[in-house]
């Protein structure tokens, strides 16, 4: 690994500047350079974990189910890299590696367990070969980058069949049934319970539902009421706080418990995984709450329509002062219409480049909408200016981007990795 | 009461396509005519409607889509016959030429086009966000909705089609999304249709609202676009 100190010396003296010119920001620059002048460094370094690497791939709950993952493998005595949801693409990628590795690259942990966009996870496992690989599902979601579920169906499949040890798929998705027929490695799933599925499969957004039962599940979710849930593991009944209500998070606990045991084999402790995800906070940017100048501020974080229709759903409809931002990185905003704003009354401020396309959402969707502010910045200042709502929180729903700019503008540190 | 319905929504709401049908029902509830949603998914009886959307289908669901829209083909061309509107988004263009409600060809582009398309309409500028592989070629009683000035459309130049069927209309796009809220002419020719009257009575004042940001949000764009 010596061999790449230069390139890691580079990449530092780059991220250096770059927090300087962007405090709270920059955080991807580095990767870009480092993945440009050492192309094979990811890779290298992704295989040189000594119990390998764990890739979480697919549409929607990958933050949530690695969060999970990670603090329950490292729970059981495992040294754990992992990256923050903001890194899941190669240069994040690389930047996380960046900012925990020595001056060689070499990161000081037993296993990495890594969330990564669906094409990212193709292509780099590959390079890296996952040892276990958690296939969430495919949702329709981005369809401009990814253009038809079909597409992003056999990108789970290359990561599959790149996967050495055991896959963890999601047995209610046929999309990812089909993703991992006929590969080698040994496969354990997680489902939910008959009774759960014939009555909210439908919430989940999957592109395309399984019509066979799954034999043999590794762990079921029986129910999820609120934030408790009811899981069946290898066949023992378990309940779960889950970080927040809904069915997706308690599908997410299913994940990362299947996951686990698939990770720690023998070693795999279910009470202990029960209580190390019941005590997990909500997952960062969604739900969090933020002061900002001396207000509280809920920052929602959405991701593509499953996402923003369940942060919608979960909001209390007469807030009274909620602010939605979509940046740039929403290439084309129809995609986000089929999620139906009617559970809110009014969006106080619509905002971003893409502004004006919220606001006629809103609108369409029955929605009062008060300001229409395309200048983020300026956007944020009339957001505080806004008098404090009755139950004292404000909320700011946002894409990726517009969370960025804003976590910069009120100079909050952008999350890079933790160990 | 106008019915407005959504066809086969769980297989073609991927874009955004399948709310034009919501959209619909709002700007006729805003223009103070009482309109409902109904909606049909595999296995429904067809029941008669004002207008019928059908967004664009994943390749994946293709067959499925087209067993079921073939078996209400004979009751859709009635109901067009009788006056009905049809708006057909992206792939499902090939779906209503296999009922005959269009008679036009489509085929697979060699590469899809991904991006913002501009039309030069009689009417003015048209703007939308098409991810296509499919081409049209409109039939001799069929018209394009106007001329590509950026973008790719039916692929020969043109985009869109508009073929009249006794007293009925069928509007085919390949623009994604809530296409008639983005281009108020052709919600209005729509409507037009369909009330049999040349005013819109405009009451709510969200309606006007919703409309200029629209024409605003359009402008902006196709300007964006013409820079770039």
């Amino acid at each position: 690994m010596l061999r790449y100190a230069p390139v890691v010396a580079i990449g530092r003296l780059v991220r250096w500047v770059a927090r300087k010119r962007k405090p709270g920001g920059g955080a991807a620059i580095p990767g870009v350079v480092v993945n440009k002048l050492a192309p094979g460094f990811l890779g290298n370094t992704l295989n040189s974990f000594p119990q390998g690497l764990v890739v979480v791939t697919g549409t929607a709950g990958k933050s949530t189910t690695t969060r999970m993952l990670a603090a329950v493998v490292s729970a059981h005595g495992r040294r754990v890299f992992t990256n923050p949801s903001t890194a899941n693409i190669a240069q994040g990628l690389t930047s996380a590696i960046l900012a925990q590795s020595s001056f060689t690259g070499h990161i000081d942990s037993d296993i990495a367990i890594l969330e990564m966009d669906e094409g990212h996870a193709a292509k780099l496992s590959a390079e890296a070969a996952p040892r276990v690989s958690i296939l969430l599902n495919v949702c329709v979601d981005q369809v401009d980058r990814f253009f038809d579920p079909q597409l992003v169906t056999a990108m789970l499949s290359r990561v599959a069949q790149n996967t050495s040890e055991t896959i963890v798929y999601n047995g209610d998705d046929a999309s990812v049934v089909d993703a991992v027929a006929g590969v080698a490695a040994q496969k354990n799933s997680f489902v939910m319970g008959s009774h759960l599925r014939a009555q909210d499969i439908d919430k989940m957004g999957y592109a395309r539902v399984s019509t066979a039962a799954t034999s043999m599940p590794t762990v079921t979710l029986q129910s999820a009421e609120k934030k408790l849930a009811s899981l069946e593991v290898d066949g023992h009944e378990v309940s779960v706080s889950l970080p927040s209500a809904g069915i997706h998070y308690g599908v997410d606990a299913a994940a990362a418990l299947a996951a686990s045991r698939s990770i720690l084999g023998s070693d795999f402790d279910v009470a202990l995984a029960v209580s190390v995800i019941s005590a997990l906070d909500p997952v960062f940017g969604r739900g969090e709450t933020i002061t900002v100048r001396g207000q509280e501020i809920d920052f929602v974080l959405i991701q593509n329509p499953t996402s923003y229709r369940l942060n919608l759903n979960s909001m209390a409809p007469n807030a009274e002062c909620v602010m939605i931002a979509v940046g740039s990185d929403v290439r084309d905003y129809s995609y986000l219409w089929p999620v139906h704003m009617d559970h809110l009354e009014k969006v106080a401020i619509a905002a971003g480049p893409k502004a004006k396309e919220v606001a006629i959402h809103a609108l369409y969707g029955g929605c009062v909408v008060g300001l229409v502010e395309p200048d983020l910045n300026l956007a944020l200042e009339k957001f505080l200016a806004l008098p404090t709502p009755l139950d004292g929180r404000k909320t700011l729903v946002f894409s990726a981007d517009s969370m960025r700019r804003t976590r910069r503008y009120f100079g909050l540190a952008e999350q890079e990795a933790w160990s | 009461m106008m019915r407005i319905g959504k066809l086969l929504p769980s297989l073609t709401n991927s874009q955004g396509d399948a709310e034009n049908a919501d959209a619909l029902v709002k700007v006729l509830t805003w223009y103070g005519v009482d309109a409902s949603l109904v909606v049909f998914e595999p296995g429904s009886h067809l029941e008669s409607c004002n207008v019928y959307v059908l967004g664009h289908v994943t390749e994946s669901d293709h067959a499925t889509a087209q067993v079921h829209l073939g078996l209400w083909g004979a009751e859709l061309v009635g109901y067009v016959s009788a006056g009905s509107v049809v708006l057909a988004v992206g792939s499902s263009l090939s779906l209503l030429t296999d009922v005959g409600l269009l008679g036009g060809v489509t085929a697979v582009r060699s590469e899809r086009f991904v991006g913002d398309t501009v039309v030069e309409a009689e009417t003015g500028l048209l703007w939308g966000f098409e991810n296509s592989a499919q081409t049209y070629s409109c039939a001799s009683d069929e018209s394009a909705w106007g001329a590509v000035l950026i973008g790719s459309g039916n692929g020969d130049g043109t985009e869109g089609v508009r073929r009249r069927i006794a007293d009925g209309l069928v509007l085919g796009t390949h623009l994604h999304g809530p296409v008639l809220v983005r281009n108020e002419e052709i919600m209005d020719e729509v409507i037009r249709h369909i009330t049999k009257s040349d005013k819109t009575r405009v009451i709510a004042p969200e309606a006007l609202r919703a409309r200029e940001l629209a024409r605003e949000n359009r402008a902006e764009r196709i300007a964006q676009l013409r820079k770039s």
